[in-house]
């Protein structure tokens, strides 16, 4: 049986036989045990003496390892792409921190001391506190960008994954109080702990919250489960961050984990929130992955190996 | 009789070895008026110049500098001073985090990160000299 999502393919194939007198195609069937294979399709009508359609001859021939070799080929030249990109923004970050840190202590400590000179009701108050606002800011961005050059000194603990959403629960309700979105919570039950940088899991749990919120807007459900599961041998921990958003468009899915790629206005975003949740993933030993459906939600989900059966920890 | 009180008056002597002329400001900013006597050196020389001819209770050391860098710095400190409680200010240039490393490994007092506020340098001070404001080792 032809693949439901072919069919198109496979009606224009017939289309084409008819018009053309001949037709060559790849498309999906479905065996009858159940499995996808990719065939060729190569045919051509045969016609009797007065040149009406007597029968079709053709050959199909099955190309599904080519076609998984082409898919891994794609696969890895995206991902190789990803590494070199994520390299770049690495190395420019390494380089702009010690140039933005230095300054920044400066502007920090003068508008720090400054403020603890002032009398209580000071003018200057207000500006003073402002600068050391906005430079914290910085030096925030600043952090961020170096998980990309991996020169984040914290170490990675063995963490209680419960624990750790929790902590980062309570950011993640305030926002969901004042969105009147719905929050689920739902934790299996004896979930390995891993091996990870708490405040980085955090900011992972904490930056999909977020865009699930900015996909859903004044109304909507948050879930966010976590279990333990047992695949190929090893163990991890599965965390899943759903919203009932918009979802993602197919043009920019292929995007989203890139750094510097938003869609949300200036101001509003950096563009460094999934690509941080890639970096900080990837360097964990994890994978994350997503599936959206438009007008239905987006479900992240990411999976961290188990500290004492992951293939990565350490 | 009358020394220790000679003693206990006498300032915190910091030196902040550190290229960059606004953390040097910065220091003296928020130092000198709580008590604390603030020396200045622009590279690894001049700063164990300084380590010579005075009797330093903490110095603020920063790890990427001209001529000679701060680890190197700290294990010159070291090899004349095994006591000397030196504070290693990184700005995370180096993605590997190999001069903090070896700074922790020439036994730096602490290691810190860059951008440090006012609160961060002043608790740094307490922290790294038991009674920072009364003379070292009483």
């Amino acid at each position: 049986m032809v693949h439901p999502d072919d069919k198109p393919l496979m009606e224009k194939a017939i289309s084409d036989l008819y018009k053309f007198g001949h037709t060559e195609g790849e498309y999906r069937i479905v065996r009858t045990d159940g499995s996808i294979a990719w065939v060729s399709d190569r045919t051509h009508l045969v016609y009797d003496k007065s040149g009406a359609p007597l029968r079709i001859d053709g050959i199909v021939t099955d190309i599904t390892q080519r076609k998984q070799a082409e898919k891994e080929k794609e696969e890895l030249q995206a991902q190789l792409m990803q590494s070199a990109k994520m390299a770049a923004v690495g190395q420019l970050a390494g380089g702009i921190a010690h140039e933005i840190n230095n300054p920044l202590t400066v502007i920090l400590g003068f508008a720090e001391g400054l403020a603890k000179r002032l009398a209580p009701g000071d003018t200057l108050e207000m500006p003073i506190k402002s600068i050391e606002r906005e430079a914290v800011r910085c030096g925030k961005l600043v952090q961020d960008l170096l998980v990309f050059s991996r020169s984040q000194k914290a170490g990675p603990e063995e963490l209680d994954v419960v624990k750790t959403i929790e902590s980062a629960m309570s950011l993640i309700s305030a926002r969901a109080k004042n969105s009147n979105i719905k929050l689920v919570r739902a934790f299996g039950e004896n979930i390995p702990h891993i091996f990870a940088n708490s405040n980085q899991l955090q900011q992972v749990i904490i930056n999909l919250a977020n865009n699930a919120f900015d996909a859903m807007g004044e109304r909507g459900t948050l879930t966010i489960r976590a279990r333990g599961l047992e695949e190929n041998g090893k163990r991890w921990v599965e965390i899943r961050v759903e919203d009932t958003g918009t979802g993602i468009p197919e043009e920019i899915r292929s995007r989203i984990f890139e750094p510097f790629f938003t869609t949300k206005e200036a101001g509003k975003g950096t563009g460094l929130g999934l690509g941080l949740c890639y970096e900080i993933v990837k360097n964990t030993g994890g994978t994350i992955t997503f599936t959206t459906e438009a007008g239905k939600g987006t479900c992240f989900t990411v999976r961290l190996p188990a500290a004492d059966g992951g293939a990565n920890a350490k | 009789m009358g020394e220790p009180m000679q003693s206990e008056m006498r300032k915190t002597i910091v030196l902040i070895i550190d290229d960059e002329v606004g953390i040097q400001d910065v220091f003296a900013f928020l130092l000198e008026p709580i008590g604390c006597e603030v020396l200045h050196a622009s590279d690894g020389l001049e700063g164990l110049a300084v380590l010579e001819n005075r009797q330093v209770d903490v110095v603020f050391l920063d790890i990427h500098m001209p001529r000679l860098n701060g680890v190197e710095v700290l294990r010159r400190i070291r090899e004349k001073n095994p006591t000397q409680r030196v504070i290693v200010m990184s700005s995370s240039s180096d993605p590997f985090g190999s001069a903090e490393n070896e700074a922790r490994k020439l036994r730096a007092t602490v290691v810190v990160e860059k951008p440090i506020g006012a609160d961060d340098i002043i608790a740094l001070l307490e922290e790294s000299g038991n009674g920072w404001s009364l003379p070292q080792g009483s």
